[in-house]
């Protein structure tokens, strides 16, 4: 992921920015897996898929000054927030990346979405890439996440995951 | 029954039980990790550090012994049959995780367009190689065990297990760093390494390591010669400027091959060649064993008489070392966008060419060295994403802390740094090229 690419999809969070390194990973994880050309490699981590890549990307750009990042709210001990720098939202106006384009709708509903649910979908849709099974994937998320598979959130977590692999782009 | 012991610069002795581990015995004795032996760890960094002659075996070595060291350490202060129960499969990666390395190590990767972690795991889960033969003998189970390990995308066993063999702090790390060291001279690269692994600690969960906060100023010494290394060696500008040339020969020898000419391919090369993709599934894992450095040395040989005259220099150049200038770049205009750097690769284009250089784009070579390559250790920020594998952690008031956070003295030295790109172009076009640059420069 390059920083336009990170610059494009912060930008899409709005003003209030993009709340969370978590978020980030797994918005991005989700973007990948519906064919967003982002390049990020994953590993399964403790929450979920997570990319040193992402992490990297998004260090970088605040590095550079093109991204803020403010730590809050509670005592600075809550998560990340991320909004654009003004030159990085003015270089944007100037070139944006059209090989996005295609995908700002999904990735604004992704950035809205619940976190448990992108937490526990992108488990489930990593366990899926290995055993392409839906059932075997959603039982070794939730022993993997400690949390029962028939609870409506791990439900809608499976409807998500499911979403973005039928609707993937190739 | 005496051990097996190899004398070894790091360690002085590194021994194997015959009685505990006669199986490792056997699987140093197979022909693919044999094959290591004519592997440079460094690449061409001895053409810049003429003692950097060292190679793959002696690391992989390095690595199984330590591992040895941290296991049983690990054996001694937490749960002994749980160690015990991944021994053999944590020894065996040990052994084996470089085992996929093709020709200078690292450095050949984007010539072949190969990555050797899928290499590793296809030679150590072919069933026709020795290594899995004596991984199969010794447990059905452990050509499957051992592959997993070293697929960073897999998560089948516990993260320790993991962070063990490929973390922020691993076994890996601390051989090749020393090892380095030691051979290039450069005289970077110590710290307290047996404090680091006969400290480390399981978490309150079990199932992640942590470090004791005693060995905080071990774990700052070790970031340190990261640091130091990744400055003076792995990055060196002449080391660069080689690899930058020899992928830029292997990609005109591309280009002459595509457009139908004739590159005098050597046997082995010729069958790698013949393939769509340099991929396992695609080449056989015997085909890809028989691509080594002598092989690779001796085409760049044959290509110093080739017609193609591009081909020709380029060959003889690296055999003879003599290299490229490196040149830094104008700023690229638009900062969201760090690769584009506008007019200055077509202006440098006309440059080569007005001096005579009839295939610019081979002696234009950009050099582009991602943030994460220059950065000796990065941790993730928000605690409840740290773990082993992104963050080194030690036990402070009974909670795992970053050791970033526990020495704040160190945020200099983790601080992302930017992505890199310089250019290596012929040293008689150096005077004018920077001019070039100095000029876009002002515009």
């Amino acid at each position: 992921m390059n920083r336009l690419q990170l610059a494009t999809l912060i930008s899409w969070a709005g003003e209030s920015g993009l709340h969370g390194r978590k978020r980030l990973q797994k918005v991005v994880f989700f973007l990948q897996e519906a064919g967003c050309p982002l390049d990020c490699q994953y590993t399964l981590h403790h929450f979920g898929p997570y990319s040193r890549d992402v992490a990297d990307a998004c260090d970088e750009l605040v590095s550079a000054e093109l991204a803020e990042e403010v730590c809050g709210p509670v005592g600075g001990s809550g998560p990340y927030r991320y909004t654009l720098s003004s030159m990085a939202e003015d270089f944007l106006r100037q070139e944006p990346d059209p090989s996005l384009s295609a995908f700002e709708e999904l990735g604004k509903q992704l950035i809205n979405e619940d976190l448990w649910h992108l937490e526990l979908g992108s488990t489930v849709l990593f366990y899926y890439r290995q055993t392409k099974d839906w059932d075997r994937a959603l039982e070794r998320a939730c022993a993997f996440k400690k949390v029962s598979s028939t609870i409506e959130a791990s439900q809608r977590a499976l409807e998500l995951a499911q979403r973005l692999q039928r609707n993937r782009r190739n | 029954m005496t051990d097996k012991v190899f004398r070894d610069p790091l360690y002085n002795y590194i021994a194997f039980d015959r009685k505990r581990d006669g199986w490792l015995i056997d699987l140093i004795n197979c022909p693919e990790i044999q094959r290591l032996r004519r592997i440079h760890q460094l690449g061409v960094s001895n053409f810049t550090y003429p003692g950097a002659d060292h190679t793959r075996f002696a690391h992989s070595l390095g690595v199984t012994h330590l591992m040895l060291l941290m296991l049983g350490h690990l054996e001694r202060v937490s749960n002994a049959e749980r160690i015990k129960n991944a021994r053999q499969a944590l020894l065996a990666t040990a052994l084996l995780h470089d085992v996929g390395h093709g020709p200078f190590s690292h450095l050949f990767e984007p010539c072949l367009g190969i990555n050797h972690e899928q290499w590793s795991i296809a030679i150590i889960r072919d069933e026709t190689t020795g290594v899995h033969r004596v991984l199969k003998n010794q447990g059905a189970y452990l050509p499957d065990h051992v592959a997993d390990l070293i697929n960073s995308e897999n998560s089948s066993h516990p993260p320790w297990q993991r962070a063990l063999m490929s973390s922020q702090l691993d076994v890996d790390r601390l051989d090749y760093l020393r090892r380095d060291s030691l051979f290039s001279g450069a005289g970077y690269g110590h710290f307290d390494w047996h404090r680091l692994l006969t400290t480390v600690q399981f978490d309150e969960s079990e199932t992640d390591l942590v470090w004791p906060a005693k060995t905080a100023l071990a774990i700052e010494e070790y970031i340190f010669a990261r640091y130091y290394m990744y400055q003076n060696v792995y990055l060196h500008k002449t080391t660069r400027g080689f690899e930058a040339l020899l992928q830029a020969m292997w990609t005109r020898a591309d280009v002459v091959r595509q457009e139908g000419g004739e590159i005098d391919a050597n046997p082995a090369l010729q069958r790698f060649w013949s393939v769509p993709m340099a991929a396992p599934g695609s080449l056989a894992v015997a085909d890809y064993l028989r691509i080594e450095e002598f092989t690779v040395l001796e085409q760049i040989q044959r290509w110093t008489g080739h017609s193609d005259r591009g081909l020709a220099d380029c060959a003889r150049r690296f055999l003879n070392r003599d290299g490229f200038a490196m040149i830094e770049p104008p700023p690229p205009p638009n900062p969201l966008k760090v690769d584009d750097f506008g007019e200055w690769e077509p202006e440098l284009h006309k440059l080569l060419t007005a001096n005579g250089f009839q295939q610019p784009a081979m002696y234009c070579l950009a050099d582009k060295v991602k943030g994460k390559y220059r950065q000796p250790y990065r941790e993730e920020k928000e605690p409840e994403n740290q773990s082993a594998v992104n963050t080194i952690r030690v036990v402070d008031g009974g909670k795992p802390v970053s050791i970033g956070q526990y020495l704040p003295r160190l945020k200099s030295v983790i601080a992302p740094p930017e992505d890199r790109v310089m250019y290596y172009v012929p040293k008689e076009i150096r005077t004018e090229a920077t001019q070039l640059r100095d000029r876009l420069r002002k515009a």
